[in-house]
């Protein structure tokens, strides 16, 4: 294994050199993801560009379709991914501990700081995405754009959230919100009674926010400034009392097929390279040598608040419950 | 009624043959069960006996779970209310449509065909998110509204009225389909005895021409009802804002944990409703004996003349199409067409950009050729599979028959989500055959799965249409039971198979949530490839590659009444001949 490992990060440097033909990674890599295809699709043309002799058939999918398929294929004994990026952590803690994730000791991995990646280097964080307040600029003027969680609900009925029992980024929204001592579950029950509107999926929120249905939403950043980039009247902001800041983990898995060459792909993602087309995107990179995408703030000037995978996955269900029975 | 004219049968055969006919029989029903076993038990028992598994042990704690939490309860009851309200309006739109095309002289009749079922050619995705964009707080009939009369609307799409309205504006086509072709092919004798002794033509309809046509009703009610308890996309986009929950949006949250053996055991009572209803449908329909409804004479249908009230009738006709059929296709047009979704309707903002960037995409143009070869195959497979079993059960009275009836049926009650987890736990490494997972067959296979009911509906009540005595009167004129099934039995159930072809057609080729599941690179799908644009926030992409697919509908719907107008006429030239 280690061998294979150093093999894979001997070629990924030397790529382009006339290595010994025999060790060259090679074929195709199935390459299970849920990051926005606008995201994955230029980092994959930029891949194989470098490693020609490789071939990225990427299989995009919805988080929600893409877990069930995922969990779908392991009852069924097989697991089809050689690499899965996904925007859940808890999904790559399970996986990891069924034994599905290969350790990969990636020559990147010193760039990335350690909460964004596994400490047994199951996985790493690809992206982060942070989750905060998003809003249509027609309804909501510059002074107007609410600072904290407590003046997003001043908005009432204008104000919306995706639900979290539909939405994994707002399933640990609301994990994170419970584990804040400030903000706690109460949030959600004070939202309920200002009237904060709570919609199926973050497509529902970002259509209404875009549309003036809503004028201030929890919102993504990157899908604000995606749209915001089309044209569209919204903008987002950081809250000061905190915005959820989500890894997506990137992983080879166990049973890979392909394993070097499915090695070489994770680490053109993490590369200064991989990450640089993210920033175009308006992601925030991984790598502490990376610049933000302009208009960010850089990862140590944003309040990130605090969740604990563990807790989550322990108090998932009845966290679930509990909001089901309020909205 | 319905007595066996088979003894007579017997005698004139000799012991030998009929021994190979009654094997034939049998040996039809064998293989259709290895049919049905493989495409549709075996996947089920796949998701069935894990839903009785708690961590590695026998339990019924999912089903506890489902059963014992009065939630649950609230969400059957919502989902029974709204379908059954939704389903009456279907109902009411669909037949009066049908009797309005089929049995007045209002013109355009093509043009009003093509346009009745256009709401079938509209991705699921879009019927809900296109009323919101047409009937929502800022959307263009609530804009105009409050223009015209300076205050809110007096509709919120919001609620479980809205639900209901948009179900039922989605499903008609279910009822207009089955009933308009019933009435094409009913045999009009009766009505015209009725209107040669002097009865009007208002008391013919009520009491002669609808419970001739009460079976076909039924039928499009019941797959109009069996598609209201198991669509997810309408209320989960209008009803969670008014946290009013039903069955699919509460499987949707298992299905989100993700936790399947939850999902499948909330399906299960999904499952029971839907069988409930099958048997109420069915003894409605089974009570009704035997109608000469098809009995072979040539048919020359009542025709109504509406006389002044005919330019009446055709504007509230297209008045009523405008509101309910071209408006959401409009939207949908218009999103592909604007910069981006909510975008104001100024020329600057209009552009061709999400076609040209759709039709770049290697996946997207894939996928159009994949249903395009997808929706034909699963439906003639569908089709004269159902049409055996139909035929085993109907006119046969074959033993089993019924009951494979019975099980294909049941899958169309499950949620598209449980049919794709289940073809990934039975293809993906299956204990005996291929691996189909990752290639083209396993969406075939789903699809054949899911669509099942609507060849066995279509085919089961246009067997039931035609009467015994046209096959007893061919036997005794010495025909054989194949040359009878050939010349009389094949061309009158043709109508029925082909209604049902075209319904599995229009359905699998906008298919979503099971195609979602088991897609792979180069087994795309025009469904899935419309989701994942949508879904990576594309909404004007997704728009333009489901504009795309309208023409193919439409083609394919006028060919197919090309198709019965050539049929009727071949028939009217053959009874005009005297001994053809």
């Amino acid at each position: 294994m280690k061998t294979l490992t150093l093999l894979a990060a001997a070629t990924a440097l030397s790529a382009g050199m006339t290595s010994a033909a025999w060790a060259e990674p090679s074929g195709t890599v199935t390459f299970y993801s849920s990051m926005q295809l606008d995201v994955v699709e230029p980092i994959i043309e930029a891949f194989e560009e470098r490693h020609p002799e490789i071939e990225i058939d990427l299989l995009y999918s919805g988080s929600v379709e893409l877990e069930q398929r995922i969990f779908s294929e392991i009852e069924a004994g097989r697991l089809r991914a050689d690499v899965i990026w996904a925007a859940n952590p808890a999904l790559f803690l399970n996986l990891k501990e069924q034994g599905w994730l290969a350790a990969h000791d990636s020559e990147h991995k010193h760039a990335i700081p350690e909460d964004l990646r596994d400490e047994d280097d199951m996985f790493f964080a690809g992206r982060v995405h942070h989750m905060g307040i998003g809003y249509n600029t027609n309804m909501v003027s510059e002074d107007e754009v609410p600072r904290t969680w407590e003046a997003f609900l001043e908005w009432g009925p204008q104000a919306a959230s995706a639900s979290p029992l539909h939405s994994g980024t707002n399933f640990n929204m609301l994990g994170a919100f419970t584990q804040n001592d400030e903000l706690g579950f109460e949030w959600y029950e004070r939202a309920r009674e200002a009237g904060m509107q709570v919609v199926r999926g973050t497509g529902d929120v970002t259509r209404g926010v875009v549309s003036g249905e809503f004028a201030v939403i929890k919102g993504i950043d990157y899908i604000m400034a995606g749209q915001a980039a089309e044209g569209a009247p919204v903008a987002f902001s950081f809250p000061e009392d905190g915005v959820l800041a989500l890894p997506s983990p990137l992983a080879v898995t166990a049973e890979s097929e392909n394993d070097a060459a499915a090695r070489v792909f994770l680490d053109f993602i993490l590369s200064e390279e991989g990450q640089q087309v993210l920033v175009d995107k308006f992601f925030m990179p991984v790598r502490t040598d990376v610049e933000p995408p302009t208009g960010l703030p850089s990862g140590d000037a944003i309040n990130a608040l605090e969740i604990d995978y563990d807790w989550m996955a322990e108090n998932g269900d009845e966290l679930r419950e509990r909001f089901s029975e309020l909205y | 009624m319905s007595q066996r004219i088979t003894p007579q049968h017997k005698v004139s055969e000799p012991p030998a043959l009929l021994r190979w006919w009654l094997d034939y029989r049998r040996v039809m029903l064998l293989l259709l069960t290895l049919f049905i076993a493989i495409t549709i038990v075996y996947p089920l028992y796949q998701v069935f006996w894990r839903s009785l598994m708690v961590d590695g042990e026998w339990s019924l704690a999912n089903y506890s779970a489902v059963f014992l939490r009065p939630s649950n309860y609230m969400a059957l009851w919502n989902t029974l209310w709204v379908s059954v309200l939704a389903t009456g309006l279907a109902v009411l739109i669909g037949t009066l449509a049908a009797f309005v095309v089929q049995r007045t002289d209002v013109p355009h009749k093509a043009l009003l065909s093509v346009l009745l079922v256009l709401p079938f050619a509209i991705p699921p995705l879009f019927s809900a998110i296109g009323w919101v964009q047409l009937a929502g707080p800022v959307g263009l009939f609530t804009q105009w509204w409050r223009e015209l009369f300076g205050a809110p609307p007096p509709w919120n799409i919001y609620s479980p009225g809205g639900i209901i309205f948009v179900l039922a504006v989605t499903n008609y086509p279910f009822v207009f389909i089955t009933v308009a072709g019933a009435l094409a092919r009913m045999d009009s004798s009766l009505e015209e005895a009725a209107r040669t002794s002097g009865v009007g033509p208002l008391r013919i309809m009520k009491d002669i021409t609808l419970p001739l046509v009460r079976p076909a009703i039924l039928g499009g009610a019941l797959l109009a009802f069996v598609s209201s308890i198991d669509n997810f996309g309408i209320p989960a986009v209008l009803g969670m804002r008014a946290q009013f929950y039903v069955l699919t949006t509460r499987i949707y949250e298992a299905l989100t944990i993700p936790n399947m053996p939850l999902a499948t055991a909330m399906s299960v009572l999904l499952v029971l409703v839907a069988i409930v209803c099958l048997v109420a449908f069915r003894r409605l329909e089974g009570s009704r004996g035997q109608y000469a409804v098809i009995s072979g004479k040539s048919v020359t249908p009542n025709v109504i003349r509406l006389g002044k009230a005919r330019p009446w009738v055709l504007a509230a006709l297209y008045l009523t199409l405008v509101v309910i059929v071209l408006m959401p296709v409009f939207a949908l047009v218009l999103t592909s067409l604007l910069r981006f979704w909510g975008a104001d309707l100024s020329a600057d903002n209009f552009t061709l950009r999400h076609y040209i960037a759709v039709l770049n995409q290697s996946g997207a143009r894939r996928g159009i050729i994949n249903s395009l070869i997808l929706a034909p195959a699963a439906a003639t497979i569908i089709v004269i599979v159902s049409a055996m079993i139909a035929y085993l059960n109907v006119k046969a009275r074959q033993r089993g028959a019924g009951l494979l009836d019975g099980i294909a049926t049941v899958p169309f009650a499950l949620p598209g989500s449980v049919i794709g987890v289940s073809m990934i736990l039975a293809w993906s490494n299956p204990a005996f055959g291929p691996t189909l997972y990752g290639t083209l067959w396993i969406l075939l296979a789903g699809y054949i799965m899911r669509y099942m009911a609507f060849g066995l509906q279509s085919t089961r009540s246009t067997l039931q249409q035609i009467h015994d005595s046209l096959e007893e009167a061919a036997w005794t004129s010495g025909a054989s039971r194949l040359r009878t099934i050939r010349d009389i039995t094949l061309p009158l159930l043709r109508p029925g198979m082909l209604a049902g072809w075209v319904l599995i057609f229009i359905s699998a080729f906008n298919e979503l949530t099971v195609s979602v599941l088991i897609w792979t690179t180069g087994a795309e799908t025009i469904g899935v490839w419309i989701f994942l644009m949508q879904d990576s926030g594309f909404t004007g992409r997704a728009a333009a590659l489901a504009v795309l697919t309208l023409p193919v509908i439409l083609l394919l719907y006028l060919f197919t009444q090309w198709l019965t107008k050539l049929e009727a006429r071949r028939r009217e030239r053959r009874a005009g001949k005297p001994d053809a």
